[in-house]
């Protein structure tokens, strides 16, 4: 896969980051840190597990960045799974949880946020209604594209479908979000 | 919502996605403390690659002392090869040596400069007839000997002009370490192999000696009252 310059940047660094270099490590965490905690909240909905989950990540990153090959493949692709994966990995631990446990309810994301205008707190509520009525590879599509701030090229790369055919799906889902907001 | 079209959240829902500064902050410190941990692992081998200095260094000095010492006890000539090694064994004793032990040391020294000296100013004036007259100077207070022969001629090149500041060097150092012998018998020796030294006629020593009065005063202000009884 052919890399854009953030590609090649964040690979670059990633291949530092693999020999001690803790410049690189910290670039690494400035670039993607907010966009991994903007992943995990709009995923799981509460600021506190969205940290937890940001936190996880990063950890797994240390232990984990030593198998990424820099020759072979694209670094930021290569996070995103792990990113990803982390998430489900957490789904799937709340779903062998007991019932009871599911009881805290979602919060309110926008109107968690005191400083936001009330505008914005609007927008993202109806953007999150408009979310939680995707299909979950709709959903992750946003996340990735939005949030994460991905190529086609990278967002291929992990979901491992072509880029095409995502282009095809980002247009759909546009049309859905134009029409959702004209309501 | 343009922005949305254009693959862009609006920018108020992103500051909604934001973490909080403390939170970035502290996540950052544990990020950046933890991944120093796992780095640590590879410092076992900048230790190695140390010890592998370290071994190398320890090799190459005891290789460097071994031809010094070699060079030093030939006393090779200023056109040896080896003779810079020779000089650093000089360097190398002068820095081991007691200050009592300094200045039959420079002086030993300072006679190894005399020599060469002569033995150079020879090689140029070879056509040149030169008065040549065997003059030993015995230290005492050392086993060594050294054996000076007399030259006329004058230093000939830069390397003689060097030898005689290196021989000018070592007489100062013999005369300004005398004080440091407290023994009056041994003070007495070194005080008389320094005045043979110095007065024995050798003219590259005379020539040193006229062009640094101050020399002379030094030494019999170091010498005076050690070398009456001779």
């Amino acid at each position: 896969m052919e890399l854009d310059w953030s590609g090649r940047r964040l690979n670059s660094l990633a291949a530092k980051m693999k020999k001690g270099n803790r410049q690189a490590a910290a670039a690494i965490y400035d670039e993607l840190a907010s966009k991994v905690f903007g992943f995990c909240f709009s995923r799981v909905g509460k600021r506190a597990l969205a940290e937890d989950l940001t936190q996880d990540i990063f950890l797994k990153l240390l232990d984990k960045v030593q198998t990424f090959d820099e020759g072979k493949g694209n670094f930021a692709v290569w996070f995103w799974r792990l990113a990803r994966n982390t998430v489900i990995d957490y789904y799937r631990e709340k779903k062998s949880l007991s019932f009871s446990d599911f009881g805290e309810e979602i919060e309110s994301v926008a109107y968690a946020e005191p400083t936001a205008s009330l505008d914005a707190k609007l927008a993202y509520e109806g953007l999150n209604n408009f979310l939680n009525s995707l299909s979950g590879e709709e959903k992750q599509l946003f996340e990735l594209r939005y949030i994460a701030e991905l190529s086609y090229k990278e967002i291929a790369g992990i979901t491992e479908k072509s880029e095409v055919l995502l282009r095809v799906n980002m247009s759909r889902l546009k049309k859905k979000l134009k029409d959702n907001l004209k309501k | 919502m343009a922005l949305f079209f254009r693959d862009k959240l609006p920018v108020g829902i992103k500051k909604l996605l934001l973490p909080r500064k403390e939170f970035s902050a502290n996540l950052r410190s544990v990020f950046l403390a933890g991944f120093e941990r796992s780095s640590a692992a590879p410092l076992g081998s900048h230790w190695s690659l140390v010890g592998r200095i370290l071994v190398a260094s320890v090799v190459l000095f005891a290789a460097t002392s071994g031809v010094a010492v070699y060079a030093d006890s030939q006393n090779v000539s200023p056109q040896h090869p080896l003779y810079l090694m020779k000089r650093y064994s000089e360097f190398m004793q002068s820095f081991a040596a007691s200050p009592e032990d300094q200045p039959a040391l420079h002086l030993k020294f300072a006679a190894r400069r005399l020599s060469e000296i002569e033995s150079l100013e020879g090689e140029g004036e070879k056509e040149e007839p030169s008065i040549a007259t065997a003059v030993k100077v015995t230290v005492t207070a050392t086993p060594t000997a050294a054996t000076g022969a007399i030259s006329t001629a004058k230093p000939v090149n830069a390397r003689v002009g060097k030898l005689y500041n290196d021989l000018n060097d070592e007489i100062r150092t013999s005369i300004n370490n005398v004080g440091a012998e407290k023994q009056s018998s041994k003070r007495a020796n070194i005080c008389k192999s320094l005045d043979k030294f110095m007065n024995y006629g050798a003219p590259p020593v005379k020539k040193v000696v006229k062009e640094h009065p101050k020399m002379k005063n030094q030494f019999e202000s170091q010498c005076a009252g050690y070398l009456e009884s001779d």
